[in-house]
C-alpha cells in the first residue's frame, strides 16, 4: 500500500493532461547539430511543443545505418541542465541507439518564458493539482514519447523511459508505446510520511498548506500508476521500501538496490538494458572495461 | 583504449606541460579582481532556513563586471567565531544550500560561477558548450572568470564578521574538486581542502582516456575544428589543475574511483603528484565510479575538515 491516497479524480486528471496533448500539435523543428555528430551518429536539435502550449527542446542522435533503432527517451530530469547523452555514458551508444534527451518546461534551452529555479521549482504552483509545474512536467515526458513515435528511425519494440526517478513510470503509465523503463520510485512515492526537502522547506513556511500539497503530491505518486504501467521494468531501490510499487506495477520488473557505487550501479544497468534489447555485449566507458 | 592496453592509472604519466608564464598570468587576474569592489548583496530567505540553520542569498562582482550568486548557511546558535567552508559546484550540478555544513558548526558558501543558473544573466554558453567557450584563447576562456568567480568566494567569507579568517576550507567533488584545487592554489587563505574525484586535472590527457561527456565536449570540438588543437591545447594548460600543484601549500586530500568513468583516475594521480604541499594524501577506491568512493570516504573527508578547521 501506499501511505498517500488515491485522489478521486486522478483518472479525469490525466485524461484531461493526455486530452490537452491531443490537441496540441508537436510542431517539430529539427535542426542539425554537426558538433554533436560523429562518424557513427547525427545529432540535431529538436524544439517541439508541449501543453500550455510551451515550446519543449531534446537533442536527437540518430545512428548511421539502416534503422530502425532501439531507442533510448532520456527525458527531464530535476536539475537544470540536459546533456545530449548522461554524463559517464559511452558516447558510441550513440551509435547504436537512438537517444533523445529533453528538456521539460523551465530547463535550460526551454527556459522561456518560464525560467525554473533550482532549488525551488519543485513547489512551484504546489498548493493545487492544477497549477502545479509538475502537471506540465509530466506532459513534457509524454510529449517527447510522441515525438519519438512520429520518427520512423525509432523501433518501436524497443522504446526504453530511463531517469533514476519516478517520471518513467509516469510516462509509461500513459503511454503505453513504452516497452521499457529504468526509474526509481522518485520523489513522490509516499509522501505521506515523508516529502522531499524542498516541499518540506514550503511547508515549515506555510504549515496551514500541509495537506493540499500533500494533496498535489498525490497525484504524482508513482503507485497510482503502477496498475498501468506493463513496461518491462528495472527499478532501483531498497526492495523493502518499493515491494508496495513492485507488487502494483502491471510489467515484470526487476529490482535492484544501490551498492553505492556509480560503477556497480551503472555496469548492472547497462547490461540489464543490453540483455533486455537482445544484445550480447554492453556498450561501456573505457574506465568500466 | 582497452583495459589490456592502459596502464595502471597511478603509474599513468600526464600529456600537460606547465607555461613558462603561468604564475604571471594568474597573478595578474588575482591583482585584477583585487581591484573589483565585492558589493556583496546579502538577503535572508527565510523559506530556506530552519530551526537551527540560517540561509542566505548572496550575490557578489566579480571579473569581467559578472554578478554571481550564491548560498550562504550559518548556525543559528554560535559563540564566537566560525570556521568557514566553501563547497564548490559540480559541472552539471545546481549549487546547492550548505545546510549540512552548517548543521555541522561551520559557516558555508555554495558558490554559482558564471553561467550556473542564478550567475548566467551576463555569461551564458550553456551545457554542453561552457567547458570549450573561447577554448582557444587564455584571456576569454570560460575558465579564467569562473576560477576567479569561485576564489572570490573567500574574499566574502573574509569580510563576514562571524567567520574566523584563519579556518576556512574549500571542498567538493568532479568539478568542485577541480575548483577546490584551483582555489586552494589561488588564495593562501585556505587551510584545507577536500578534492573528490577531480574534473579540470588532465584535460588533455582525459580526451584521450575517456569518450564520455563533458570531455567529449573537448572531442566534439576536435572532430569539427582539428586545426585548433594545438591553440586548445596551449590555452588549457592555463587551467589545468596538474598546474595548479606546485601553488598548493594547505593540507589536502584527493579522493578517487579507480573506475570513473567521467574524470580519469589517472588525471586524479597526475594532479596529486605536483601538489607541493607535505601534508597531501590520496584515497584510491577500487570498485568505484565518479561517486569516488564517498560512501566510504565521507567521514574521512569530514574528520580531515574537522581536524585542520574546527579542532584548531
Amino acid at each position: 500500500m501506499s501511505n498517500t491516497s488515491r485522489p478521486e479524480d486522478f483518472d479525469r486528471y490525466w485524461q484531461q493532461v493526455c486530452g490537452e496533448l491531443e490537441a496540441t500539435p508537436i510542431a517539430p523543428e529539427e535542426e542539425h547539430l554537426p558538433i554533436r555528430s560523429t562518424e557513427f551518429c547525427e545529432c540535431y536539435t529538436v524544439r517541439f511543443t508541449g501543453i500550455g502550449p510551451y515550446r519543449l527542446f531534446g537533442y536527437l542522435s540518430i545512428p548511421h545505418g539502416d534503422g530502425p533503432f532501439p531507442t533510448l527517451l532520456l527525458g527531464p530530469a530535476y536539475r537544470s541542465v540536459v546533456d545530449p547523452l548522461p554524463q559517464g555514458d559511452a558516447n558510441e551508444k550513440r551509435g547504436r541507439f537512438l537517444v533523445f534527451s529533453t528538456a521539460g518546461r523551465g530547463q535550460r534551452n526551454a527556459d522561456k518564458p518560464y525560467a525554473g529555479v533550482f532549488p525551488g521549482m519543485m513547489t512551484e504552483g504546489i498548493d493545487s493539482p492544477e497549477t502545479s509545474i509538475f502537471r506540465g512536467f509530466v506532459a513534457d515526458w509524454l510529449r517527447a514519447v510522441d515525438y519519438l513515435l512520429t520518427r520512423p528511425e525509432v523501433d518501436r519494440s524497443r522504446l526504453a523511459a530511463i531517469k533514476q526517478e519516478g517520471m518513467p513510470l509516469l510516462t509509461a503509465a500513459l503511454r503505453p508505446e513504452v516497452t521499457h523503463v529504468v526509474a526509481s520510485p522518485g520523489s513522490f512515492y509516499n509522501t505521506g510520511d515523508q516529502v522531499p526537502g524542498e516541499v518540506e522547506d514550503y511547508l515549515r513556511l506555510y504549515p496551514e498548506k500541509e495537506a493540499q500539497v500533500k494533496r498535489t503530491l498525490s497525484y504524482f505518486d508513482p503507485f497510482f500508476f503502477a496498475p498501468n504501467v506493463r513496461a518491462r521494468t528495472l527499478l532501483s531501490g531498497n526492495p523493502e521500501a518499493v515491494a508496495p510499487l513492485v507488487e502494483a506495477l502491471a510489467g515484470e520488473t526487476d529490482v535492484r538496490q544501490s551498492e553505492s557505487s556509480s560503477y556497480k550501479d551503472g555496469m548492472f544497468q547497462e547490461r540489464w538494458l543490453a540483455d533486455q534489447f537482445g544484445f550480447e555485449d554492453a556498450i561501456l566507458p573505457e574506465h568500466w572495461q | 583504449m582497452s583495459q589490456t592496453e592502459r596502464v595502471p592509472p597511478d603509474q599513468y604519466g600526464t600529456v600537460v606541460t606547465r607555461p613558462a608564464d603561468f604564475d604571471a598570468f594568474w597573478d595578474d587576474l588575482l591583482a585584477q579582481a583585487a581591484e573589483i569592489p565585492l558589493n556583496a548583496a546579502v538577503e535572508l530567505v527565510p523559506l530556506r532556513c530552519t530551526p537551527d540553520v540560517e540561509v542566505y542569498d548572496v550575490h557578489y562582482d566579480s571579473l569581467d563586471g559578472v554578478r554571481i550568486a550564491g548560498w550562504y548557511a550559518v548556525p543559528r546558535e554560535r559563540s564566537g567565531k566560525l570556521p568557514a567552508i566553501v563547497q564548490m559546484p559540480g559541472y552539471l550540478q545546481d549549487p546547492p544550500i550548505p545546510r549540512a555544513w552548517a548543521q555541522k558548526g561551520y559557516a558555508a558558501f555554495a558558490a554559482a560561477p558564471r553561467g550556473k543558473i542564478r550567475s548566467n544573466q551576463q555569461f551564458n554558453p550553456g551545457y554542453p558548450g561552457l567547458l570549450t567557450h573561447n577554448m582557444v584563447d587564455r584571456n576569454t576562456y570560460t575558465y579564467r572568470g569562473f576560477y576567479i568567480d569561485a576564489a572570490r568566494t573567500i574574499d566574502f567569507l573574509l569580510a563576514r564578521d562571524e567567520v574566523d579568517n584563519e579556518r576556512i576550507g574549500v571542498t567538493g567533488s568532479s568539478q568542485g574538486g577541480g575548483l577546490a584545487i584551483s582555489t586552494a592554489a589561488l588564495r593562501p587563505e585556505i587551510r584545507a581542502a577536500a578534492s573528490g574525484c577531480p574534473y579540470l586535472c588532465g584535460y588533455m590527457d582525459s580526451i584521450e582516456l575517456t569518450h564520455t561527456y563533458p570531455y567529449q565536449e573537448i572531442s566534439d570540438y576536435l572532430r569539427l575544428y582539428p586545426e585548433r588543437r594545438e591553440a586548445v591545447r596551449d590555452t588549457l594548460a592555463y587551467f589545468d589543475g596538474i598546474n595548479f600543484g606546485p601553488r598548493i601549500t594547505c593540507p589536502i586530500m584527493i579522493y578517487i574511483g579507480l573506475q570513473d568513468n567521467v574524470c580519469p583516475p589517472e588525471t586524479g594521480y597526475a594532479a596529486f603528484r605536483t601538489i607541493a604541499s607535505e601534508d597531501k594524501q590520496i584515497y584510491p577506491y577500487d570498485g568505484h565510479g565518479h561517486d569516488a568512493g564517498s560512501v566510504h570516504h565521507r567521514p574521512i573527508l569530514e574528520d580531515f575538515l574537522k581536524t585542520h578547521l574546527q579542532d584548531r
